[in-house]
């Protein structure tokens, strides 16, 4: 179990691909960090580098206090569950769970020993003599997490582990995936594009974007205080409604109405972002300020409603409760509230303002 | 009705496919009379047609020769496209332009390539040699052979050899343990196209080999000869040139059926 530490660490293909530019941060010892990103932004890379799977380009990786740079990936001891499983097809789960105690040269009844255990933790006992080809795909999972944490990993990573599977499966193994991580406390890094599964598991979340680390920190922090638009607009389903709009004397104007918002950066062009299920919905003739427009779409969720309105700042996501009254073509008005409003610099992107607070 | 049609269909398929064969080997056991006899089916059968590539002329030489161009030939070949194979698959040796101009050696037709290697085996005295055809054949079937497994290795997931580094690995081990149990479908079909095709092959034969080391497809051509066509020797010796392939084909079907369909179901 091990603090594990990137410092500045680049990773560049053939020369001038940046895949994972300047990347820092520290995960405590025993922590589960989520790697939160789109697909493409670098997320992968930082994992396989981490595994020794790839060179560092540039900066140290470090578990503990060791740089493991120069390390090959057998003696990190570094445990890495694949998005798409990577069992060996022609042994049984059986073979599969022995082969990295094997590698080890441990004695064959300890080995017996290890496997039954980790077969009864990840309830796999009555598969162990089947092929891969024969399981399903949450039973195959089960089977990669047990074969990567059978060694005991000073880090245990995993890739998009349940992205494979169906939405039932995925809530279902992800609890699992968290208790075995407070059983075992293992440091762990779980990669993933899903910012629910992200939430659910992780204690702290580092948000990636084109190749760079965006924000790292705890859930609350990355939902009430985004560093910026990125984040503000990866976090949250629906996604956070960006308006741009020009600040005028405590007022910001938009193209589809205006709202009372002191600022307090003087005037100018900004980016003001606001999340649907913080807002008022009301009928547009009942109130002077608000984002005036027009309902195209109503879709009923269950216990609560998302709509579409179209206005003059594009389309805006609303989130309404149950029961929601309005049907498309009312026409309506967004009002925010000025301590749950998002103030971003619009060249930058970079946030200026959460709700009534400058950022620091 | 659907029934019946349906096997109509199949017969149809093995008549065409089986017929010619069938007709070889009945040919085989007839004597010279009875080969253009009315009634094709009616005749006593004779081994004397055998009994002509034993003893009137001999033809194991041929056969012997044969196999051993296709058995050389082919293990050379899988010994340097296997790992030549699996370098390109997995470093991408080359950036793709050492997997292009071998390749590219199949894009024209064999024979334009006869007279230069005529010339150049002159040259090296290796014409009528088992060296010389051995040689030939490694250089046909090698492109061919790095292309398939090239293929095949693609087919394996890299994260498999992955999880085995992480695992505690070298990658001897890992290329033994792991990849080859894998690639032994790919490995198979490859090997037979390889033995089938050297085995086949006439054109070369022909062309750069006179007594020492012709092979049986060109020993089956002697029979052509300019007074008569030995009808029944040829059948005989076709019988028996054609048992290495069926036998062959028969051996591997399983694995052939496996290995042309590799990658169409995900494992």
């Amino acid at each position: 179990m091990t603090v594990l530490s990137l410092r500045n660490v680049w990773k560049i293909y053939g020369g001038d691909v940046v895949a994972v530019r300047d990347a820092s941060f520290q995960a405590a010892d025993g922590e589960f960090v989520a790697l939160l990103g789109p697909s493409g932004c670098g997320k992968s890379s930082t994992m396989r580098m981490i595994a020794g799977l790839e060179d560092i380009s540039r900066g140290d990786i470090l578990f503990g206090e060791e740089v493991v740079n120069q390390l090959s990936p057998k003696d990190r001891n570094v445990a890495l569950a694949f998005e798409s499983y990577a069992l060996y097809s022609p042994m049984t789960v059986r073979e599969n769970l022995e082969f990295p105690l094997r590698s080890r040269g441990l004695a064959t009844d300890v080995i017996t020993a290890k496997v039954a255990e980790i077969a009864r933790t990840f309830q796999i006992d009555d598969l162990l003599d089947r092929r891969p080809s024969k399981l399903s795909g949450g039973q195959a999972q089960r089977v990669s997490l047990a074969r990567a944490l059978i060694r005991d990993p000073n880090v245990m990573l995993l890739d998009e582990p349940l992205s494979h599977l169906d939405y039932r499966l995925r809530t279902e193994l992800r609890v699992r995936i968290r208790r075995i991580h407070d059983e075992l406390n293992a440091t762990t890094i779980y990669v993933t594009h899903d910012q629910e599964e992200a939430v659910a598991l992780s204690d702290r979340i580092i948000v990636m974007n084109h190749a760079e680390i965006q924000q790292f920190g705890e859930i609350e922090t990355l939902w009430k205080r985004p560093v910026n638009r990125f984040v503000a607009g990866f976090l949250g389903d629906p996604a956070m409604n960006f308006v741009d709009v020009r600040l005028t004397d405590g007022r910001a104007v938009a193209a589809a109405g205006d709202i009372s918002y002191d600022a307090g950066i003087g005037n100018g062009q900004a980016v003001l972002g606001f999340r649907p299920e913080e807002v008022d919905i009301v009928a547009a003739a009942e109130v002077d300020g608000g984002l005036k427009g027009e309902i195209l779409v109503n879709e009923f969720h269950g216990e609560r409603c998302v709509l579409t309105v179209d206005s003059g700042s594009g389309q805006l996501k609303a989130v309404d409760r149950g029961d929601s009254p309005w049907r498309a073509g009312d026409t309506v008005a967004l009002v925010l509230r000025p301590e749950a409003v998002h103030l971003f610099d619009s060249d930058t992107g970079l946030a200026v303002r959460h709700g009534t607070e400058a950022q620091t | 009705m659907r029934k019946a049609l349906f096997w109509l269909a199949v017969g149809l398929m093995v008549f065409v496919f089986v017929f010619p064969v069938l007709w070889i080997y009945v040919t085989a056991l007839k004597a010279p009379d009875d080969i253009f006899s009315d009634n094709p089916f009616i005749f006593t059968p004779t081994l004397e047609n055998f009994d002509y590539l034993i003893n009137v002329r001999p033809a194991f030489g041929e056969l012997l020769n044969s196999m051993i161009m296709s058995v050389c030939s082919t293990i050379i070949v899988m010994l340097i496209s296997l790992p030549a194979a699996y370098s390109f698959a997995r470093f991408n040796t080359g950036n793709g332009h050492i997997l292009f101009i071998t390749i590219s050696t199949r894009m024209f037709p064999g024979v334009v390539a006869a007279i230069p290697f005529f010339l150049l085996f002159r040259t090296l005295g290796l014409l009528d040699t088992h060296l010389g055809l051995v040689l030939l054949y490694t250089y046909f079937n090698m492109s061919f052979a790095t292309f398939l497994l090239y293929g095949f290795f693609r087919e394996i997931p890299e994260s498999l050899e992955h999880a085995a580094m992480l695992d505690g690995y070298d990658r001897i081990t890992i290329l033994r343990r792991i990849v080859f149990p894998l690639i032994k479908p790919g490995v198979a079909i490859t090997t037979m196209f390889c033995l089938i095709w050297s085995w086949n092959e006439f054109l070369f034969a022909f062309l750069f080999t006179r007594r020492v080391a012709r092979t049986v497809s060109v020993g089956q051509s002697t029979f052509w000869g300019s007074v008569e066509i030995q009808w029944g020797p040829m059948a005989a010796l076709m019988c028996i040139a054609v048992l290495p392939t069926l036998i062959a084909a028969w051996i591997m079907q399983r694995h052939v059926v496996r290995g042309l369909t590799f990658g169409a179901v995900k494992g």
